[in-house]
Parts: structure tokens; sequence; C-alpha cells
């Protein structure tokens, strides 16, 4: 255990190196899931969407939802699917826990250019309120993120940084990713790109998350020239 | 018992029958036998340079010292050989037939003498005039160069008893110049058969058996480590170990706490007459040591040893520019040894033995593993101990005394970034004795114990972490468990059996040894019985069965309602004396283990404090063969170990494959002198190590981490490996010292031996995680 500690951790640090990086979307993947609200009283329901994203951006993709049940209990709650749109529905009644707070495990299922994917979202039940962080600001080589394409000098290491309202706090945290050109640090509030050598276009994703399961994503057009 | 022990002393004195001195200088130390230096110059004097004998003068009243000088090696006697008593003044040159007497010696017990004899070794000896037996005592010198001091044993099983299976010895110039062990006479034991190849570790896996199920000790003492980082090297350099007991299983009831194999370094004991030293210059590390007779007339002797790795020297040379590790200590070790022996009489030894070793490692990892983010910062790994051990040994006609003291502390600390930490120390205090009573030939009892105050206290902020066979599962995400807390590791045993000769050429055993753990208010029986017929021809077969218990360790220490593991092991073998020089031996082996500690996936979750409980059993079972051959300029084997060790980890649980099951183990030795050259190679083939493979992963959207999907355990298995080691030793003289350089290259050929496999973030591609392909070590070591 103790030499196998150190082990996986040299490994860990030494080993990532030649394998793929989340930030560069080599192949899709699931960015992020957002339960709209993701706290909800008991009976509520909260609206499910997922960022879901490959070398060529943001993929549409066909999700299965299903409620993941705890061994020996039956699932807490129920997604609804209409049109596309998923609806996930708290029962009624939830178990008391110390915390006042039950906690429903939701999978999201789907396979994409041949990759199986599966990810999980927790939302919370209980009393109270928690909205979803907003990404408020992102800047990208000093230039504010409006809805426009940023252009980018070939070449150039340019900063990368984002707020979001309310601040994700230590608990939380800021990833970012990119079709191309290559991302310093993966993640952080304030990282930087290394744009490619030649001109393309790319999609960056930026995704913020509070740590406590709110999450909030944009989807950035940046043309390196 | 160990065998061969007596080699390490340069004189042995018996009865004067040949064939008894050919026993005794295989079996043991004689009661009045006496060491000398292990590579003392031949003698100052000639017979013909000598003083005057007393051959033929009146003999004065007192009691009389006679006996015969014999050449260790060929038995023959040695004429003209001048037997001095120093401290008396007084001495003799011995008659043709090697025979001298001394008469008229003052009656006041043991006198020192030293015989020098032409070009053999001195010869040191701590005798009693007037009680010498009828027909005299019998003197053994040694040649330079001949076994003296230069004998370590590897035992078969159940070396303890009377019937010992045939003992494998090798001496020290064939461990401390084994190709791929840089010199180090205990990385040899991954050689032997029955020795699962680990991949470096240091780890001992013996016939199928966790590490942990094995002990180490040194001088019958238990340490908490062998070996430095990853087993590049032992804690003990060669120059003070006289032999390694290993029993690969089947071993006797002096020896518990073990469900697999158990591992005793034995130091040297012996005494030198002049003072020797030597230096060390390698890639592994830098090194010096120096012994010395404080007092040769009362056998009092002083050795040091200090080490430094080079390993951290040599390293940044070779560490690529963009590896996203900065090292802030590189891995490095020390080690430093002490070592006082005294014989205030020809019946008692005094030994104390002091060790200590430290090694460190801190590194900032800068990449950010993206499943991983508690693995990035600092990591840094700190492991010491220190260690005293004690021994007085007495050695009677009928009845062997041996009583050791022990004191020592040890501390282990693994920190992870900021947040998780394992700091581990403790401090032991030991006693152990142990007896041997010879009723008659035929009959030998045997009886001891030990009692050990260890208490240990803990300090953890880490993740339970999986127990055998589990996947290793995510560090980052697995529940942290605060522990802060003190163990009484206290162990004691009661141990007695008796070695029976019931007809001529069959030995039997049988013994039982009761243990008690403290931590866990548990008691253990643990029968054993061992039987052994020598057959014509050379042949002898041997058989065996017994129980063997242990305490459960590691994270397993904090659930005290746990019980100890246990195991039954049953060994039968032959063995085949072909030719000179050449052995051939055949053992299976079935271990039924039980009361195995596993953890159960649910209740570590849902209630971490029952997170164990003893529900497991497994089996280990296989076939050895080691074929040896040894000449006086060739030494070599080849070893193969077929086995299988498997484990229920519930009742409800599918048998699966154990960690460590090797299928295949395949060694073959060769090292050859040719003037002052030797070559040396060893080849390896070895199974890769079970894994359980990942299918899959389910990424986790809150915590922006990627959870792998395992299959079923241990159902894959990690690459084979094979590798050729070579070695090149040169012996020179320079500037009137003796020097030896050698070049030891460890997988010569450079086959990437994979360890491991790590994988991308989402586990849809993996990369191998291999040893170093090609480590080559010179060095160059200086004697005086």
């Amino acid at each position: 255990m103790k030499r196998a500690l150190l082990l996986a951790a040299m490994t860990a640090a030494v080993g990532c190196t030649d394998l793929a990086t989340p930030a560069e979307l080599s192949h899709p993947q699931i960015l992020g899931i957002r339960a709209e609200p993701p706290l909800i009283a008991p009976g509520d329901s909260a609206t499910l969407s997922a960022l879901i994203a490959g070398p060529d951006g943001a993929i549409d993709a066909v999700a299965t939802w299903t409620v993941v049940a705890a061994p020996g209990q039956p699932p807490l709650g129920h997604v609804e699917t209409t049109a596309g749109a998923a609806v996930y529905v708290a029962p009624e009644t939830v178990p008391a826990t110390d915390s006042g707070i039950a906690i429903a495990e939701v999978e999201l299922s789907t396979t994409v250019d041949g990759y199986d994917m599966v990810a999980q979202k927790l939302i919370g039940i209980g009393a109270g309120a928690h909205p979803n962080p907003t990404l408020t600001e992102i800047s990208i080589n000093g230039t504010a993120a409006s809805g426009t394409e940023i252009v980018v000098p070939i070449g150039a290491t340019v900063p990368l940084s984002a707020t979001t309202d309310p601040a994700v706090g230590e608990s939380g945290q800021i990833a970012w990713y990119a079709t191309a050109g290559e991302i310093e640090i993966y993640r952080g509030a304030d990282t930087e790109m290394v744009a490619p050598a030649k001109a393309a276009s790319a999609v960056l994703f930026v995704v913020a998350r509070d740590g406590l399961g709110g999450i909030d994503w944009r989807e950035i057009h940046v043309r390196f020239q | 018992m160990r065998v061969l022990a007596s080699v390490s002393a340069m004189t042995v004195l018996m009865a004067a029958s040949p064939a008894r001195a050919q026993v005794a200088a295989d079996a043991g130390p004689a009661p009045v036998s006496d060491a000398g230096p292990a590579d003392a110059d031949a003698g100052p004097a000639t017979a013909d340079a000598g003083p005057a004998t007393t051959a033929g003068a009146e003999p004065p009243a007192g009691p009389t010292l006679a006996g015969t000088v014999i050449d260790a090696m060929t038995l023959a006697p040695i004429a003209g050989a001048w037997v001095t008593l120093p401290a008396l003044g007084r001495s003799a040159i011995t008659a043709d037939d090697g025979t001298f007497e001394l008469t008229g010696l003052p009656s006041a017990g043991a006198v020192d003498v030293i015989v020098y004899a032409g070009d053999f070794d001195p010869a040191t000896a701590h005798l009693v005039p007037g009680h010498a037996p009828a027909e005299g005592y019998t003197i053994a010198a040694f040649r330079p160069g001949a076994l003296k001091g230069e004998v370590i044993t590897i035992e078969g099983e159940a070396p303890e008893t009377a019937s010992a299976p045939a003992a494998e010895s090798l001496d020290r110039k064939e461990l401390t110049r084994m190709p791929g062990t840089h010199g180090d006479p205990l990385l040899s034991v991954q050689s032997l058969p029955g020795v699962a190849n680990a991949g470096g570790g240091g780890q001992i896996i013996v016939r199928g058996a966790a590490p942990e199920d094995s002990t180490i000790t040194i001088d019958g003492i238990e340490v908490p480590t062998l070996y430095h980082f990853f087993g590049v090297q032992s804690v003990i350099p060669g120059q003070l170990i006289e032999a390694i007991d290993f029993s690969p299983g089947g071993f006797g009831v002096d020896r518990g706490r073990s469900t697999g194999g158990a591992l005793n370094v034995v130091t040297r004991d012996d005494v030198a007459t002049e003072p020797h030293g030597s230096a060390e210059l390698s890639f592994i590390n830098l090194a010096a040591f120096f012994e010395t007779p404080v007092h040769l007339a009362k056998n009092l002797q002083i050795a040091a040893g200090v080490r430094r790795s080079a390993i951290d020297l040599v390293l940044p040379l070779a560490l690529p520019d963009d590896l996203p590790i900065a090292f802030t200590t590189m891995p490095q070790y020390y080690d430093g040894q002490l070592k006082v022996d005294w014989e205030p009489t020809y019946r008692d030894h005094l030994t104390l033995f002091a060790l200590t070793s430290y090694d460190v490692t801190r590194l900032i990892n800068n990449s950010i593993s993206p499943n991983e983010p508690v693995l990035t910062g600092t990591l840094s790994t700190e492991v010491q101990f220190a260690e005293a051990i004690a021994t007085w040994r007495r050695d009677g006609d009928r009845i062997d005394t041996r009583v050791t003291a022990a004191a020592g502390e040890s501390s282990f600390g693994i920190e992870i970034g900021n947040t998780r930490h394992i700091r581990v120390s403790d401090y032991r205090l030991e006693i152990r004795a142990d007896t041997d009573i010879k009723l008659s030939d035929a009959v030998t009892v045997r009886a001891g114990g030990d009692a050990r105050y260890a208490p240990a206290t803990v300090d953890v902020v880490a993740p339970l972490g999986p127990s055998e066979g589990m996947p290793p599962g995510n560090f980052s995400t697995q529940p942290v468990i605060a522990l802060k807390d003190t163990f009484p590791s206290h162990t004691a045993s009661l141990y007695a059996a008796a070695d029976l000769r019931p007809v001529k050429d069959t030995t039997l055993s049988a013994g039982v040894r009761l243990d008690y753990f403290a931590n866990f208010s548990a008691a253990t029986l643990s029968p054993r019985t061992f039987i052994k017929h020598q057959f014509g021809n050379g042949w002898a077969a041997r058989a065996g069965v017994g129980v063997y218990t242990r305490a459960p360790g590691d994270a397993e220490s904090a659930f005290r309602y746990l019980e100890p593991e246990r195991a039954v092991q049953t060994v039968a073998g032959v063995e085949r004396h072909i030719a000179e020089g050449i052995t051939a031996q055949v053992t299976g082996y079935y271990t039924d283990r039980e009361n195995l500690v596993v953890q159960d996936p649910v209740l570590a979750k849902t209630d971490p404090d029952h997170a164990y409980e003893n529900g497991g059993r497994g089996r280990s079972f296989g076939a050895e063969l080691l074929v040896r051959a040894k000449r006086d300029w060739f030494f070599g084997w080849v070893a193969y170990t077929l086995s299988r060790s498997d484990r229920i980890d519930l009742p409800t649980s599918e048998r699966r494959l154990f960690d460590f099951d090797q299928t295949h183990n395949l060694i073959a030795v060769a090292s050859a002198v040719w003037g002052k050259w030797q070559f040396g190679g060893r080849w390896q083939y070895t199974t890769g190590g079970p894994m359980t493979p990942i299918i899959g992963s389910v990424y986790l959207s809150d915590a922006n981490v990627y959870v792998p999907v395992y299959g079923e355990v241990n159902s894959d298995r990690i690459d084979a490996a094979h590798q050729l080691d070579v070695r090149v030793d040169r012996k020179f003289r320079a500037f009137g010292v003796d020097m030896a350089a050698f070049i030891d290259i460890t997988n010569v050929y450079a086959h990437a031996r994979v360890i491991d496999y790590t994988y991308n973030f989402d586990y849809t591609e993996r990369s191998a995680v291999t040893s170093l392909p090609f480590l080559p070590a010179f060095g160059i070591k200086g004697k005086f």
C-alpha cells in the first residue's frame, strides 16, 4: 500500500504525458451535465441537459437517462423524456439524512462515433435553494468573448480567464477545452492557450462548476490567423 | 539452525578424526573454534624461522595442550606449522604427522592459540589445556581464498530440524558476483526457485504468498524492511553477512508470525586478526567498510560500514528535460552498521549489531492528472529505522543457548499533495531465547520463545485503499479516512520441538508453537512436523506439514476485531546428488489459506469502521526444480517454478487469481573464472502478473473526473517479462592495494518490463509503465 501509493503517484505524473488530455477534445466526450436547478424540493423536477463535444465541436447526441438506485434501494425518483428534453422528477418523500438533503444519482448513456459514454450527475433533494453559477465574463487574450468569433494570432500564447457569479471558490473549478490549439493548464480560472502555427478555426469550451452540483458552460468560436 | 556457519571460522577444532573434522566443518561451529580474519595474509613465520620448540625439553609440571594441525580442505596433516601461545610466550612446531604438544602450561583455563603454517592463513583458537579429547585437539587451517568467511547459506525446507533437507549453500563470492544484483547478496534471493519476480520493489514473494505473509529478520529479530527504495539495494552490505537462511515454506516452530516464507540474515561473527577495510564506488552507491581486532587475545573485534546512494547523483544526468515532475530531493538512501563481537570464553559469544537506514524522495508533480487532482503538487516519502541487536550465544557440550535482546525504532511517512498523508512510527523492545538440548545422538529437544513490545502510532488522512484483489480505484475520489491512534502491536511466542532419529538415515522433527497477538487479543497454536529419509546412491526424500499464522498488517491493523490469518503448508520433495558438484532437487508444495482478511466494498463505503472481515480463503500450489553445478572455476544453476495461487474473497465469491500469482519462473545463472577475470550471466523469464482489466469508465460530472469500470478481478495479465543480466569482474593490484573492478549490466537487450499500465483521462487509451530498460552499474573496490 505504502509503496504502491508512491508508485501510483509517480505513474500518474510520468505516465500521462504521452496520452491525450481532456482539453484536446481528441474524441467525443461529455464535458458536463446540468440540472436546472441542481437542488429541488421533494416532488419537484429539474431539467437535465448535457454538453457533449468532440474534435469538431459540440455534438447533439441521442442520450438515455436513468436514475441509479443505491444497493438494495429503489431508484430515488425518475426521469421523463419528451421531445428530446429530459426532466428529473423527485419523489414526494425521500429518506432522512443528516444533512437534510437526499441525493439522487442520474445517469446519462450515449454512443458517438463508436465511443460509449456514461456520465453521472447528483441532484440534491431537500429544502432550500441552490442556483447554478453563471459564467459572467470570459476573456481571451484580453478580449471579452461576447458571442462573436475571437481572433488569435497564430503561434501566439494568449491568456484565458473566466469569472462566475457567484464565484466558484476553492471548492469549484473552471475547465477549458479547445478543438485546436493547446490549453496549457486544463483546470483553472486563469490559464493560457497556445495557438496553432497555421491558420485554423476552433471551438473553445469553458465549463464552470461550483463544487456543490452547480454548473455552467459557454461555447466560443476562435479563429487563428 | 543454519548450516555451514563454522566455515566462517578459519579454524575448526575438534577431535582428531579427519572424518569428524569434515562433519564439524559442515555442520556448525565447534565448541572451541575461533574465528580468524577473512583475508589475512599468510603467517609471518615459517617452521624454520620460528622460535625454539619445546619438543625434546624436560616436561615441566602443569597441563598439556596437544593436538594436530591439518589442512582444512584436504584434511592432510601439516608439518612444520608454528603453534604459538602469545600470552604465555610458548610455542611448538608440528611434527611430520602434524601433531604438536605443549606441556607444563598454567592451569588457568583457556588460552589463545595462533597457528602459522607456511602459505596458510593464520589460524586462531581458544583452548583449554588438559581438557582436550583423548585424541587431542585438531586445528584446521585454511589457505588464502578458501572458504573462510565466505559462505552464505540458502536453505531449503525446515532448516532448524535435525533432519533438515539438503541445504543449498552459495559462497559469498558467488552471491556478490551474481549478475544483476550489483554485488548485493540479498538480491540473489530473488533468483531462487519458489520466489516470484515482482519487478523490483524489494518485495519477497514466496510460493504464491503476499509479501506481508513472509517475515524478514536479522539475527532472528524482525526489521521493518530489508531493502532500500524499489529494492535497488539491501540495507546490509555483503561484508557483514555470514548466512542467509531462506525458507520458502515448511519452516520449523522456532520461526513464526508468517504464513509464507521466512528470510533471516545472519550477520558475521568471526573475529579478524588484522585490520581490513574496503571502499567502493559505483553508480549504485558509495560505500566504506572497516573491521579490526580490538583485542585479539580476548577475541574482541569491531566492524563498521557506511553507504550512501549514488543514484541521486547520476539520475539528473539521465532524466529528460520535459519531465512533468521536479525532484526537490532526488531518491537517496543512507545506511550504517556497527558490529562488535566478543568471545569472553571458548563457549560464549557476545555480539552487538547496530543498524540504521534512511530513504527519502521528494518531488513536485507539475502534471495535473485529470482524474487524480490530489496527486498534483508535493509528493514525498521518507522511511527510516534503527535497530540494535545484542546476542549472547553459549555453545555447550549438550546444551546450546542463544539469547537475543533488541531495541529499535522506525518511521514511515508519505505526503501526497497538501491533503493526504500516511505517517506511521513505532519503537520496539524485544527479547528472544532459544535453547537446544541434545539428549542423545537420536534425540534433541529444542525450546524457546520471544516477547515483543511494539506500540505503533498511526496518523493517516488518506483513502482506506483497496485490499488485495481489488482494483486500485481512484485515489482522489475514494472516501478519506482520518485516523490518529496508537496500536499495541505487541507479540509473544513459545515453542518446543523434538528432533528424533528413530532409525539410521531417517530423521523426524515435530513441534508446536504458541503465538499471541496483543493488538487482536488473539492466540494461535501451530503444530508442525517434518521427516527426511536418506536413500542410497545420493537420493533423499523429505516431507513436512505445518500450521502457520500471522496477524493482519498495514491498514488492517486498525481493525482490532480481526483474527490472525492461517495457513496449512504441505511440502514434499526429493533430491539427488548426481555427480561431484552437481545436485538436483524437486519440491512440490500445497498451501491452504483461511481466515484471510478481505475488504467488503459495500461496508468500505457504508460502514468503514467494519470494512474488513476474515472471510477469504486461498490456496497456493506448485512444483520447483533446481539443478546446480559448482566447480572451483564455475558455478551456476537452473531453477524453474510452476505455480498457481488463487483466492476466494467471500463465501459467495468465485475463485480468482491472486495478485502475485506467477505461472512460470525460469532462471538460469552461470559464472566462470578465467584468471583474474570472472564472467557471469543470468537470464530470467517470468509470466506477467495478474491484472484487472478496465473495460470502461463513468464520468462524474460534478467532480469532473472519470472513474474506471473494471472487468473480472485479475482476469488479464501484464506482459511476460524476460531479461539477461551480465557481469564482468577483474581483479588487479594498484598502489599497493588489492582492487576489483566490475561492470554489472541489468537487462542487456533492453526488454522493457511492464510493471503496470497508465490510462488517459477517460480510460480509452493506455500506456505501459515499464521498469528501466537498461541499467548499467560500474564499480571499483579497493581492499587492504
